[in-house]
């Protein structure tokens, strides 16, 4: 593509010089025949070129993502981690930007080069002496303005990124929790923290523009002047009688061709501060250190494992004590209501027992193995989890199930929900199983999220499982209903349910509370 | 206008430096040395003309789309706190700072290009047909054929940049959906195969990205072709005609130069175009999302508790196959209301009604026998105070959260409302996203905290005893029972009231 943009401007000019010499028409063939030759290969090289670079980065980037977000799934749930918007921009946008790096950057640095090497060898041959104004204007051009244009747009990118990363996560506030800010007459504080962004955005906005100008008006400027630097030097290689006449326009129209070619590099280089700032944001999140330790291989086979020993466990959060001390064994036949006032650790207790946490300090054991042993994922094999405000996703009902247990036929679906008291709910929904929950369309209350939590659980079936207050929001007879169904189900497991309501320890066979994140059983 | 006097400007300079530049290599050519210094100085002239008008285009057209970004970002943000999420949460998010970004990018480099494509063209062609109208002619068929091939292609490229938007949308709501119910999908095993389809997301956005880009590069290939093709035969024709004397070598060079210069700015236009294609996608779904207008009310809200009656209020469940039964119920000024009914029957529902923050199917909300829908939205809302299902409790830290709306609000008054409820928290704890560190129930009171700090003439509180242990919901119920504005509260738990609404059972008693 360079080889013929530069063909095209040389033999062109090649020649209508030769052709103001009046020769034979046959000897006007030759540049002639190259003129079209390469004003065809100079497009469809273009369009290949383009083609090519990319389908690379693309793939690049397809395979950037992925690992991002392999990175990222050891650090989430968020919420103790990176903040939920944050993460997902990063995956949206940062991998994005990387991407600009390799087409705006790479691709026409490359192309840039070789035209270069190619200008310089053609004028070189033809008028030793231009090779001076034109390797000068291609250095100024091609290297030393894109690594002013970067340095200088370090500040101003930076600062546009900072104001794009803040706008992500006041925006984020806005569709989060939009109506808590509306009830609480703080929307005035969005708009304004909105306005102060805004400005931020625009006063870095103007100094890149400012930079990005300046840089395009010197490679004007030096490309105005090594054309003339070309001319001066054919001027002279003419007087010497060193240069065939017909290829006076030569030099000049090449050097124009080619720093045409390069003048794209530095103002994309304005923004490379940005994209390096995407990328090393990725690569940062390699070095997070998870907060769940991992062993390097699987554990020991728990197939079959039904019983939870938890010794001398403790938990602190930031120093504060959360768990202390806390001993218990669960087993086949266990209905353990856990209770106690709020804060006292319930959630964190459950959340040791699935691994989904780990202890500051003692031992938790799956039938024999050590959890620091067994994989978190092996430990949820036997252990499950069901938090008290389970995720609703942006698909249908079944959907939503089968998130669990992708192969869960309909009538699995349908007695699970009978079972976990969705029955009701189900006849209600115009779309029955297939009706879209979640995002704009949430529709779902609060004690239907919990029993679409319970339904996910029962669908997983395993021994020993920890419901995260399933009753909250229920009314007594259905609070009922569907404890009475785990009870039935669960009967040859061990069944834990954190709960407030003193009706609900109606099922219990252990009566468990925690009080300041003391374990007390009574008996 | 502005956009239109650079484009003036730098198509005179640009003639400027191709005339002076063929004449002087016309010169060397005749070796007639007189006129060298002169084309040289004019040459370099118009050089530092043009490298300076184009140092200050770009700071000039920078800055013209600010002001639109700026209006689409309020209006959005207004949007949004009005009616919610227009989709998804992370798609709105998207929408509203990657996509405006790009709406105002299209605007600032794309239609200044149009301009320039437009002037430059015309300003050159005439210039050419004045020296040589052979040449002319050639470069004006082929520049007439390419709004043809821009066209065709353009509206080829529309709908691949819809195409390509709507997956990158759906990626965003994909992966935010697989980050915020990460807890679910963990805790079932099931987070690995979530990356993996994300793999399978993520792919089907770079196949629709690569067809838009083929789409662009082919339309960048057909403008290429046809200028460099125009100027190919430009450079046979002046060839020929330069060898039967008919026309001059320094006028030969000067249309020679100049040729590829009438297609740079268009092809420049056409580039930008596809460049901008994430504006213009995100321009339409932003422009159509905006486009209902919000609901203004103009009336002051009463002053004082207020009775609030309900008259035949129907409110809406998404998705649902009935609607609720009409509803006739009154609660008197500074009296104390519960509202139960099973699960998913619209206790949340009807307090949002309330609160202003969804408009209900049909019937009307009065209060103090003004209708809700004329109030004045802020005013209303400054007087009533809102305890959330699932408060998300934006803020830093404890202090943070409860001065929301009143950075006045001072720590003895917040000591003394979480003491009323029983919650000890330090006031400089920080908070992470959604209060992450707290548990169900100390974010339960600490939003009630929130609510008792203000003075509201109406109290709408949305299980206020959840996740609660008998004791604290003791403190909590004392607290409500003790207050002396209208309250009305959903909850499962019956205790001492004026009046009793049961949702859903189709009637409604006092007690």
């Amino acid at each position: 593509m360079a080889l013929s943009s530069i063909g095209l401007a040389g033999t062109s000019a090649w020649l209508i010089v030769r052709a103001a010499q009046r020769p034979a028409v046959l000897s006007l063939s030759v540049p002639m025949g190259l003129v079209q030759l390469f004003a065809l290969a100079k497009a469809s090289g273009r369009y290949l070129e383009r083609t090519q670079t990319h389908e690379v980065a693309l793939s690049i980037m397809g395979r950037l993502r992925a690992v991002v977000a392999r990175l990222l799934e050891p650090l989430l749930p968020a919420g103790l981690g990176p903040k939920s918007a944050d993460v997902v921009d990063l995956v949206v946008r940062d991998v994005d930007r990387v991407q600009d790096l390799l087409t705006s950057v790479a691709g026409p640095l490359l192309s840039g080069a070789v035209a270069g090497v190619l200008t310089i060898i053609v004028s070189g041959a033809l008028v030793p002496l231009s090779v001076v104004p034109l390797l000068a204007g291609l250095v100024l051009t091609a290297l030393l303005f894109p690594v002013i244009a970067a340095r200088t747009g370090q500040r101003s990118e930076l600062e546009i990124d900072e104001a794009r990363s803040s706008l992500v996560d006041l925006f984020d506030r806005v569709a989060q929790s939009g109506d808590e800010y509306v009830m609480n007459n703080a929307a005035a504080r969005l708009s304004e923290e909105l306005e102060r962004l805004e400005n931020r955005l625009d006063r870095a906005l103007r100094r890149r523009s400012l930079w990005v100008g300046m840089v395009n008006s010197l490679s004007t400027l030096v490309a105005g002047l090594s054309v003339t630097g070309a001319a001066l030097s054919t001027a002279q290689a003419l007087r010497r009688g060193e240069l065939n006449p017909a290829l006076i326009a030569v030099p000049a129209l090449l050097s124009i061709a080619a720093l045409e070619l390069v003048s794209g590099i530095a103002p994309v280089l304005v923004g490379l501060r940005g994209d390096r700032a995407a990328l090393t944001r990725l690569e940062g999140l390699a070095a997070v250190e998870a907060p769940l330790h991992e062993p390097l291989c699987p554990g020991p086979d728990v197939q079959g494992a039904n019983v939870v020993r938890v010794d001398d466990v403790r938990v602190d959060y930031d120093d504060r004590p959360a768990l202390g001390k806390i001993a218990m064994t669960l087993g086949p036949g266990d209905v353990v209501v856990l209770s106690g006032p709020s804060g006292s650790g319930k959630t964190t207790f459950a959340r040791l027992l699935a691994k989904l946490a780990a202890p500051t300090s003692g031992t938790l054991e799956l039938e024999s193995s050590d959890y620091r042993e067994l994989l978190g994922a092996q430990v949820r094999q036997r252990v499950g989890y069901v938090d008290d405000a389970p995720h609703v996703f942006a698909t249908s009902l079944a959907g939503n199930l089968r998130v669990v247990r992708p192969d869960a036929t309909e009538a699995d679906l349908a007695a699970v929900c009978e079972q976990a008291g969705l029955t009701p709910l189900l006849s209600e929904l115009n779309n029955g199983l297939e009706t879209q929950l979640g995002g704009a369309s949430a529709g779902l209350s609060g004690g239907e999220q919990r029993r679409l939590g319970v339904a996910r659980e029962l669908l997983l079936h395993r021994p020993i499982v920890v419901f995260d207050e399933p009753t909250e929001g229920l009314d007594e007879s259905t609070a009922r209903g569907v404890l009475d169904a785990l009870v039935a189900r669960y009967s040859s497991s061990a069944l834990v349910v954190i709960s407030h309501h003193a009706a609900d320890s109606r099922i219990a066979t252990r009566h468990v509370q925690l009080l300041a994140g003391h374990l007390d059983e009574a008996n | 206008m502005l956009a239109v006097a650079i484009g003036a400007t730098l198509s005179v300079t640009i003639i400027v430096q191709a005339l002076t530049l063929s004449s002087l290599l016309a010169a060397l050519f005749h070796r007639a040395r007189a006129s060298v210094g002169w084309d040289l100085g004019w040459f370099l002239a118009a050089t530092v003309v043009r490298s300076l008008v184009i140092g200050l285009s770009e700071p000039a057209t920078a800055r013209i789309a600010s002001p639109v970004r700026r209006e689409l970002r309020e209006r959005t943000m207004e949007s949004v706190l009005s009616r919610g999420p227009f989709t998804t949460p992370d798609a709105t998010i998207q929408l509203a700072t990657r996509g405006i970004d790009a709406i105002e990018n299209y605007l600032s480099r794309y239609v200044p290009t149009l301009i320039l494509a437009i002037l430059a063209p015309f300003i050159l062609l005439m210039w050419l047909a004045t020296q040589d109208l052979m040449s002319a002619v050639i470069v004006l068929v082929s520049v007439l054929l390419l709004p043809v091939f821009m066209i065709l292609l353009g509206l080829e490229a529309r709908d691949k940049m819809q195409e390509r938007w709507r997956e990158q949308q759906r990626l965003a709501s994909y992966f935010g959906d697989v980050v915020r119910g990460m807890t679910v999908l963990k805790s079932c095993n099931r987070s690995q195969d979530a990356v993996v389809n994300l793999d399978a997301v993520g792919a089907s956005l770079r196949r629709s990205t690569m067809s838009t880009l083929r789409v662009a590069f082919l339309s960048g290939f057909a403008l290429e072709l046809l200028s460099s093709l125009a100027t190919a035969l430009v450079a046979l024709v002046l060839g020929l005609r330069l060898l039967n004397g008919s026309i001059g070598l320094n006028v030969a060079l000067a249309v020679l130069l100049l040729t590829p210069e009438v297609f740079l700015p268009l092809r420049r236009s056409a580039a930008q175009y596809h460049a901008s294609s994430e504006g213009i996608a995100a321009a339409a779904e932003l422009l159509e999302r905006l486009q209902r207008p919000l609901p203004r009310g103009h009336r002051p809200a009463p002053e004082g508790n207020p009775r609030i009656e309900l008259e035949r209020l129907v409110v809406v469940h998404a998705q649902r196959l009935h609607e609720s039964e009409p509803l006739d119920v009154s609660f008197d000024a500074g009296s104390l209301t519960l509202v139960t009914g099973p699960s998913g029957s619209g206790k949340t529902t009807l307090l949002r009604v309330i609160a202003g923050l969804t408009s209900a199917h049909s019937g009307r909300v009065l209060v103090a026998g003004m209708d809700l829908a004329e109030l004045e939205a802020p005013d209303w809302h400054s007087k009533v105070a809102w305890l959330p299902q699932d408060p998300v409790l934006p803020g830093f830290s404890v202090r943070d959260v409860v001065q929301m709306g009143d950075r006045d609000i001072d720590d003895g008054r917040i000591v003394a409302a979480m003491g009323v409820l029983g919650l000890d928290l330090d006031l400089d704890r920080a908070l992470g996203e959604g209060s992450g560190e707290l548990s169900a129930g100390q974010r339960r009171r600490l939003a009630l905290v929130r609510c008792l700090v203000r003075e509201p003439v109406l109290m709408l509180l949305d299980e206020p005893t959840a996740h609660l242990d008998a004791l604290s919901a003791q403190l909590v119920v004392e607290a409500i029972s003790t207050m002396t504005m209208t309250r009305i509260v959903a909850t499962h738990e019956v205790f001492g009231a004026d009046q009793v609404v049961v949702l859903g059972a189709g009637l409604s008693y006092g007690v």
